[in-house]
């Protein structure tokens, strides 16, 4: 080539010393996590990269780092997927199928962008940290192994970083994240909302609400545990509300909890008059009694029935031989007695 | 090569202004312009350059300026939309507007560099052997600009890299070759070594718009342009992210209903990222509205982006493939300024040139009239 280009070779071996250069020079920089909003300008994107990492992270800055001799987070590697497991600690109960699916196809159609995050067991297994869903869908569609970040995580920093690297997936339930919330709790890793709230990254009325659900009476949780998407915060809402006015019908409300399974779109108000059923009076029947007209054969009205609670009036008009139809109308009553039965008081 | 030359009827046609004030102007901007030999009425024939000059003289007598500077990417993920086609001829007519245009071609395919004339593959000794003009070489390309590039071999100043097809006045170029596609690579090394890759185009820009390194001015430009790769990689996701605009061409022949959805999932991922992101147009593109299924497109695409859809749309014409052959280095709409497809690439440019804002509102008048 006279254009004074180096050769494809000779490109590609200066690829390799940058890679090494790479594992062994400059501290890795993590992506910095950034508010959603209108777009900024293009100094304004600048100007905030160039101000160092905002406290948007706060996931990574408090797990105080092992300095280990061989740091190998900065470098992305292959690693086969039967060698990877689940992470105890993740908060995710259900995986939804299709979604996986579709996940599966764009990995299919533009690759894999981001490494998934795991680290190495002794068992010489890998757990992860971040991916799980990667992971499935990279099963699914055949793929052998996966680009995979090691991590050296103790299993305190695992933990966190796994109970974290989720909070900013949407598809995380209320309820996956209010577990959580609560394991962190329970763990130590903060000992307040607000530090929960700084842990995860998120604002602190999101934790109440969301530790609020774990509020809710067994049966609630039960169904919560199964359904973990079960509950949106609007519905649990209403829930609550039910809960304060029957706090004996614990069941009663679970059970009318249920139907969301199959309707999970249903608004709050069509929620709250379901819920409401079982709990109201029956109705004292407040209609005028019905009035039903009975004609003769040739179409004119001879009899006007009156039905109340417990009475049946019937008028006749003139003309009318009443001795027959009240003979009549007692053996047609005779005969409806014999076929039924009242309870004795 | 020997370019069309342009009578002032065609001129007209290309600045959207009257004959005469073709004839006028251009005696008041002093532009020398060639007349018609032999016998007959001695006729002005322009080049190129002059319609240029001449569309910059007009911009400055009527004061027209850009009321903000804009970025915009054409991309598409999706392959044989038009992208490059519709680079080519939107940088061509805004440039007719009378701003200041600079072009990038950023695939190593390098169409849009050969749809202004160049020949990226031709050496310096081959095109002193067949007669070429040295020009029509390409000797770098945007990667030789970006501080990327360094360990590659040196990095240039714009001076060097950057092609002027049509003049001064003409939309600018920064070329493409085969070997561009090594950045890729290089931004790739950056993504391992945690540099975000991503950055670079924009830092590149700013740097550039502030007009401080000399070696690197882009504080002249009103419009920087890029035609971008249909692919998703570090470069198309950095034009994307340092753009204000993104024109996703969709040609309805296909349904491209899940390309711009996949695009809009890209810039979703960038708003979430960095709370930056370019503002999507939709154009349609070899449309063909008597389809039904056409139709059926254009409301799924307008319903799930009604904000994205662009009015206009260029249709599909067998004068498109006529250009290729002409092979004279003229996009569309200059070569054939009378043609259908030319009128609607220039309503669909003003469309473009208002949603992105360039001209202000106060401009907008001005802009018809220049255009």
């Amino acid at each position: 080539m006279s254009k004074g280009h180096p050769s494809e070779a000779a490109f590609n071996a200066t690829l390799k010393d940058r890679l090494q250069a790479a594992t062994t020079g400059a501290p890795a920089m993590h992506m910095t996590a950034s508010p959603t909003g209108a777009s900024k300008s293009l100094e304004e994107l600048l100007n905030d990269e160039n101000a160092g990492t905002p406290p948007a992270a706060p996931a990574l800055a408090v797990i105080p780092s092992a300095p280990s001799a061989l740091d190998e987070s900065k470098l992305v590697r292959k690693i086969a997927l039967q060698d990877i497991v689940d992470s105890p600690y993740q908060p995710r109960k259900r995986y939804d199928e299709t979604r996986i699916q579709l996940l599966g196809e764009a990995l299919k159609a533009r690759g894999q962008d981001d490494p998934i995050v795991v680290r190495r067991l002794a068992s010489g297994k890998y757990e992860l940290i971040a991916g799980h869903r990667r992971t499935r869908a990279a099963r699914l569609i055949g793929w052998s192994e996966i680009d995979a970040r090691v991590r050296a995580l103790s299993d305190r920093e695992a933990e966190l970083a796994t109970l974290t690297s989720n909070e900013s997936n949407e598809e995380l339930s209320t309820y996956e994240r209010a577990k959580a919330y609560q394991e962190a709790l329970d763990r130590g890793f903060a000992t307040d909302q607000k530090g929960i709230a700084s842990l995860f990254g998120c604002s602190q009325g999101r934790v109440s609400q969301c530790l609020s659900l774990l509020q809710f009476p067994g049966p609630i949780l039960d169904l919560l545990e199964k359904y973990p998407g079960l509950l949106k915060t609007r519905h649990a809402r209403v829930v609550k509300e039910m809960l304060a006015k029957h706090p004996q019908a614990v069941d009663t409300i679970a059970a009318g909890v249920e139907v969301l399974i199959d309707k999970p779109e249903m608004d709050v108000d069509e929620l709250r008059i379901l819920l409401g059923k079982p709990f109201e009076k029956k109705r004292v029947r407040s209609k005028p009694p019905v009035s039903r007209m009975i004609a003769d054969k040739n179409g004119v009205s001879i009899f006007k029935v009156q039905v109340t609670e417990r009475e049946i009036v019937i008028k006749a008009e003139e003309g009318v031989d009443i001795d027959l139809a009240s003979r009549r109308a007692m053996a047609a009553l005779r005969e409806l007695a014999e076929s039924i039965e009242v309870p004795k008081k | 090569m020997k370019r069309k030359t342009f009578k002032v009827q065609a001129v007209a046609k290309l600045l959207g202004i009257s004959v005469d004030s073709v004839r006028r102007d251009s005696d008041e901007a002093g532009l020398e312009i060639e007349r018609q030999g032999g016998v007959g009425p001695k006729t002005r024939l322009f080049t190129i350059e002059n319609v240029y000059d001449l569309a910059a003289y007009r911009a400055k007598k009527y004061g027209l300026t850009a009321k903000i500077k804009r970025i915009l990417s054409i991309y598409a993920p999706k392959g044989g939309v038009g992208k490059t086609t519709l680079s080519s001829n939107i940088a061509c007519i805004l440039a007719l507007m009378g701003l200041r245009v600079l072009a990038i071609d950023l695939d190593f395919q390098a169409n849009l560099t050969i749809s202004f004339g160049y020949d990226p593959e031709l050496t310096q000794e081959e095109a002193i052997a067949s007669g070429l003009p040295v020009d029509t070489c390409v000797n770098y390309h945007f990667g030789h600009l970006l501080p990327q590039w360094q360990q590659n071999g040196q990095t240039q100043p714009l001076s060097a890299v950057i092609k002027k097809p049509f003049g001064e006045n003409g939309p600018h170029l920064i070329p493409s070759e085969v070997t561009l596609d090594r950045m890729e690579a290089l931004f790739t090394v950056d993504a391992i070594m945690g540099k975000k890759p991503e950055l670079a185009i924009a830092r590149w820009l700013a740097e550039g718009r502030s007009g401080k390194n000399k070696d690197l001015d882009l504080s002249q430009y009103d419009v920087i342009l890029f035609d971008a790769p249909p692919a998703k990689n570090q470069t198309t996701r950095g034009a994307l992210l340092a753009s204000d605009f993104v024109v996703a061409p969709v040609s309805m022949e296909k349904y491209s209903t899940k390309s711009v959805s996949y695009l809009a999932g890209v810039l979703g991922e960038m708003q979430e990222e960095y709370g930056k992101y370019p503002q999507l147009a939709i154009l349609g593109n070899f449309f063909d509205d008597s389809r039904v299924r056409v139709a059926a497109q254009v409301i799924a695409l307008t319903s799930k982006y009604p904000d994205a859809w662009m009015n206009k749309t260029v249709r599909t014409s067998e004068e498109f493939k006529k250009v290729l052959d002409d092979d004279d280095g003229l996009p569309l709409a200059l070569s054939r300024p009378s043609s259908t497809p030319a009128d609607e690439l220039r309503a669909t440019t003003r469309e473009l040139v208002e949603k992105m804002g360039v001209l202000g509102a106060g401009g907008k008048t001005d802009a018809l009239r220049a255009a």
